[in-house]
């Protein structure tokens, strides 16, 4: 090929913006696989968080189907902006890496995930990388001590509902705060902190919904978002309520290893609730153009 | 034609060179702090293991009062995971009942944790006691005469199915004592960030409401204060130390 011809300039630039596109992977890749590593090791090995990993790989799996799209003809802003975006989240995360920080650890990392993709994604495309980002942030954990405050209320109010169901079949349970007895077995409504993640989570599983399984009305994913709270919590009286039953039949033992599973079938029942749902609300849109 | 070639030329080699630079520039920053916050991390001092012997010499008698009952390294836990199994969160763990002549009977209850993290911290009593069923009321900030001067320690009034308990407590974070998480949250972040991992230690005594004890709450937690207060003065250097940081030394 000649030097200087457009077409050997078009594959050299071509060639070019693949290797770039590969540093910047690469620069998510060193910044995001220690974060996750970190976040695993230290919350996801409880048995109350099982949905992290999920939120985290429907996520990555929405960026990844957006890969063919990635140019470098982002808007004029974000060509200025996405420097200093990444800066600052390297910087949070440098602190949160190193002071075991998780919160400022994760923002950080997510920050300058979004950074590194705006700067790849052209205008129709930045949307999704903005929505895919902000559903990112719900795998970082929630502060400990907020979510107490705000968590240990609910699930108190959880663990009482689950109660006076339960005894008004004829069981035997009784609640004293947070821990339930059953028979003479005892089960906690989830660790004080894990449960209020499990409610933000579930609200991503509805978030992440609603982005792949789209809907043509507005107002149609307005009723989704606004139902969401109310399945997230049906979920988890679902969720405690099996366990309630499976240690009564089965022993506590039994209750342990059915644990991970029911927060997996926590996500499945919200998922099918939500498709439900979705089938009515568009059932209800065709009738009413008909 | 001739001009506008070269500039466009130029104007494509700035293009492809701009995504390269960006992309160049990303990954060196990115690898930079990944190495900065491992220095970063390998920089950091913690507290020696042998610290903890301080707590082995909490004094059995003082002041009027003495131990009855010994229930070391038992907690009543309130981090569960989700059977019920305590989790272990503490590295120490003193638990004693003391009593005096009048017949009151004190709970202290000393948790240490060597290493302070954001996520991995010494929690207040009243998110135990709130998330065990109890209401809690009452809820203050009263002074504590210490040798190192008055401190601000805290108290509350937990109410479960009639059972009472009066609570007051302090939580020492490396040399500051304090009893809000938010304010316990950002001293580790201080110390950290100036390289110190430090220890913390709940410092907690209670007491429960006997009919006909004559005892209001004010009055419970003022005993429980001034228990806390001997307590600090008649231990020793090291424990003194241990129990309020500086403020367990006469200034």
């Amino acid at each position: 090929m000649i030097v200087g011809s457009p077409n050997y300039n078009g594959a050299a630039r071509v060639e070019a913006e693949r290797e770039a596109l590969l540093l910047l992977l690469g620069a998510i890749a060193l910044v995001v696989v220690p974060t996750v590593l970190d976040i695993a090791a230290t919350f996801w090995s409880r048995a109350d968080d099982t949905d992290g990993p999920l939120v985290l790989a429907a996520s990555v799996f929405g960026l990844w189907r957006l890969r063919g799209t990635f140019n470098w003809h982002c808007a004029a802003a974000i060509r200025a902006l996405a420097l200093p975006f990444a800066v600052l989240g390297l910087c949070a995360f440098v602190i949160g890496h190193s002071l075991r920080f998780y919160q400022l650890e994760g923002g950080g990392a997510v920050c300058f995930t979004w950074a590194c993709l705006s700067r790849i994604a052209d205008r129709p495309v930045a949307g999704r990388v903005n929505f895919l980002c902000a559903i990112l942030l719900f795998v970082v954990p929630f502060p400990a001590s907020l979510a107490d405050a705000l968590l240990v209320p609910m699930k108190l109010m959880l663990a009482h509902a689950v109660v006076t169901t339960f005894s008004a079949m004829g069981f035997p349970v009784a609640s004293h705060g947070v821990l339930l007895s059953i028979g003479f077995d005892q089960l906690a409504v989830a660790d004080a902190c894990a449960g209020l993640r499990s409610l933000l989570s579930l609200c991503a599983v509805g978030l992440l919904f609603v982005y792949f399984v789209p809907s043509r009305k507005v107002a149609h994913q307005v009723v989704l978002l606004a139902l969401l709270p109310v399945i997230a919590l049906l979920a988890n009286f679902r969720r405690v309520s099996l366990l309630v039953l499976i240690t009564y039949y089965f022993g506590a033992d039994w209750g342990e290893s059915a644990h991970n599973l029911a927060g997996y079938a926590e996500v499945a029942f919200t998922v099918s609730l939500f498709l439900l749902l979705h089938h009515v609300l568009n059932r209800g849109i065709r009738s009413a153009e008909h | 034609m001739c001009s506008t070639g070269a500039s466009g030329r130029q104007s494509t080699d700035v293009a492809r060179s701009e995504p390269v630079i960006f992309g160049g520039l990303v990954a060196l920053l990115a690898a930079g702090a990944l190495a900065a916050s491992g220095m970063m991390a390998a920089r950091l001092r913690t507290v020696p293991a042998s610290a903890s012997a301080a707590l082995d010499h909490i004094p059995q008698r003082f002041a009027g009062w003495r131990a009855i009952e010994d229930m070391d390294g038992t907690l009543a836990p309130w981090r569960f995971d989700a059977f019920g199994h305590p989790v272990e969160i503490y590295d120490r763990v003193v638990s004693r009942t003391y009593t005096d002549a009048a017949g009151h009977r004190v709970m202290l209850m000393l948790a240490y944790q060597r290493q302070q993290f954001q996520e991995e911290r010494v929690h207040s009593p009243e998110l135990c006691y709130f998330a065990q069923g109890f209401v809690l009321s009452a809820r203050r900030g009263l002074l504590v005469v210490l040798p190192g001067g008055p401190a601000t320690a805290r108290g509350f009034t937990g109410n479960a199915s009639g059972r009472r308990e009066d609570v007051v407590y302090w939580i020492r974070t490396g040399d500051t004592l304090t009893s809000s998480s938010l304010l316990i949250r950002l001293q580790v972040l201080l110390y950290a960030l100036r390289g110190r991992i430090v220890d913390g230690l709940l410092v907690r005594a209670s007491i429960i409401a006997v009919p006909g004890d004559g005892l209001d709450p004010t009055s419970r937690q003022a005993l429980l204060a001034g228990f806390l207060s001997a307590l600090t003065f008649n231990s020793s250097r090291e424990t003194r130390y241990m129990l309020a940081g500086p403020q367990g030394h006469v200034r």
